[in-house]
């Protein structure tokens, strides 16, 4: 996934400026910054929710904002998981069913998965009767049930207390050190910057990296 | 269709309140529908039940059979019908009916058998009427038989069904000049009248018209209000779930997912509205009393009841421009960075 000078303008003000990221699979990478320094603005690019002014966007060497709307909304079904800072799940949708709604390939085992998120005994439970911890833990699921090569989380543990942030962060940096896939997480908690392999500052629309 | 199967299951209380507010507003369009068909009946039931294709009458009768006065045909083979307005006492009690004179050899109307003087009245006239009785003409004195019993108002009056021979009779004792309403069954008009279909005769009783479309308008703004109540309800839940549906939208989810779900649940609380407004028809028909003109048509009920569910499914369309509206980004938290 591979992002190349790209710059974004909003309301006459340049909040991306000639930004270029690499994340390999297997990769985990934080994005910080300060609120109003483009971070979000970055990760709807990534999400192929916002064309870029300038620049390209390439996924397995394709510019995927060549493609059509309807060929992006694919992709982001297919190959983008989305985890958000609140979980938004379905509330008249049990904790199995969330998954089955945007479940693309059938064969795939959505309880395994929840069972690996330690959710086994909330399958058939509405969201209304889950904690804060257990709905992120359902939006990790949501976004990881169809197999996606990237995985974006815009500040995941925002709504969460240290413990169950630090689970759901934990979860993320598995699915790239263990799966295979790029993970690219938001955070403003510098706690829990520790999981990921890189650090990535965002000031001024500009991409700096913080360490290695 | 699952997702909104399972909304609606799992919120019953949401979609309940939903269902009987649409409930209400078609069992008004039915049951309006119930009296209007009650009315109409109740107004020309005797021209229903005649069994006649075409009448011809007197070309400035304004196809009102009361106010048409032909010459008497000389060719014995022309069937002709007479019908009058008449003040008759029963018992010394004036009552309002009309006189339907028919052809006492075919089987136009319940008049076979009949003799000179007797006449066939609808039930409604009084209860104290009975076979045998006598009612007078208050004008003329002529008296008339009572020997049968059938169905048939005309312009919300009874009627009193009779042969033509009792007809001229009748004419002769009140020293009047002979003539007949309408000639029945014939296709050839002269210049000198009007040919009308049944259905035309009906609609030309008095009050018919203004009576029938005043019920169409009610029922018209009925159908509009009951889909603008329905269409704001299910914007309104759209709006609510804004949030969710944005999060699948940005996901990738098809919005036809969630179309489909709002156009079912639309389709389900409407069609079943419509169902349980005809079940309580029924009801209501076995209920109300004879008195009042209610009548079950099944076939404009259900024709109202398809309209209410084309133009909900119109309706629909709002919430569903809304969700392709949504801009995930908005919804997610934020407009830029």
């Amino acid at each position: 996934m591979r992002l190349e000078h790209v710059s974004h303008q909003f309301d006459g003000q340049l909040v991306l400026n000639d930004i270029n990221l690499h994340v390999s699979p297997g990769e985990c990478i934080a994005i910080v910054g300060p609120s109003g320094s483009g971070k979000s603005t970055l990760l709807y690019i990534l999400g192929l929710l916002r064309k870029p002014d300038q620049g390209t966007f390439s996924m397995n060497e394709q510019d995927v904002f060549d493609l059509d709307e309807e060929k992006r909304r694919l992709l982001r079904l297919h190959e983008v998981g989305f985890v958000f800072q609140q979980a938004h799940l379905i509330p008249y949708l049990t904790v199995l069913e969330q998954l089955d709604l945007i479940q693309e390939n059938k064969d795939a085992d959505a309880k395994q998965l929840l069972v690996k998120l330690g959710l086994e005994h909330r399958l058939h439970h509405l969201p209304t009767t889950l904690s804060g911890g257990e709905k992120q833990r359902v939006a990790v699921a949501r976004a990881l049930i169809n197999s996606p090569q990237l995985i974006l989380a815009d500040e995941p543990t925002a709504s969460l207390d240290y413990e169950n942030g630090r689970r759901v962060m934990e979860l993320l940096s598995q699915q790239a050190h263990r799966e295979g896939r790029s993970v690219v997480v938001i955070t403003h908690d510098e706690r829990m910057l520790d999981v990921c392999d890189r650090v990535l500052r965002v000031i001024d629309g500009t991409l700096t990296e913080v360490n290695s | 269709m699952q997702l909104g199967w399972k909304e609606m299951w799992r919120q019953k209380r949401k979609f309940s309140m939903l269902f009987v507010i649409t409930l209400m507003i078609v069992m008004l369009t039915t049951l309006i529908t119930g009296l209007a068909d009650g009315l109409a009946y109740d107004n020309g039931s005797a021209l229903h039940e005649l069994n006649v294709s075409t009448y011809r009458l007197d070309k400035d009768s304004d196809g009102q059979l009361t106010r048409s006065f032909l010459d008497v045909p000389t060719d014995a083979s022309t069937e002709t019908m007479s019908v009058r307005p008449l003040t008759v006492t029963i018992d010394g009690k004036k009552e309002e009916v009309t006189l339907f004179a028919l052809p006492s050899g075919s089987k136009i109307g319940p008049v076979e058998g009949l003799q000179k003087g007797e006449v066939v009245f609808d039930s409604s006239l009084s209860e104290n009427v009975k076979i045998g009785d006598t009612l007078t003409d208050f004008v003329s004195a002529y008296d008339f038989t009572i020997a049968g019993e059938a169905l048939g108002r005309y312009s919300h009056g009874p009627v009193l069904y009779t042969t033509n021979e009792t007809w001229f009779d009748y004419l002769r004792y009140s020293e009047q000049r002979p003539y007949v309403s309408a000639v029945i069954g014939a296709h050839d008009s002269a210049s000198d009248t009007l040919t009308m279909s049944q259905q035309e005769i009906i609609e030309s009783v008095p009050g018919y018209s203004a009576e029938q479309s005043t019920f169409t308008m009610m029922r018209a703004f009925l159908l509009v209000i009951g889909t603008f109540i329905l269409t704001a309800f299910f914007y309104l839940f759209t709006l609510q779930k804004l949030p969710e549906l944005g999060i699948l939208k940005a996901i990738g989810l098809s919005p036809r997912i969630i179309g489909q779900a709002l156009l079912f649940q639309v389709i389900v609380i409407v069609s079943s509205a419509v169902a349980a407004s005809i079940a309580i028809m029924y009801i209501a028909d076995a209920v109300i009393p004879s008195s009042m003109p209610f009548i079950v048509d099944i076939g404009h009920v259900s024709l109202f009841g398809s309209m209410f569910i084309i133009l909900s499914i119109l309706g629909a369309f709002l919430p569903l421009w809304k969700l392709r509206q949504i801009d995930a980004i908005e919804i997610i938290g934020g407009k830029a960075s």
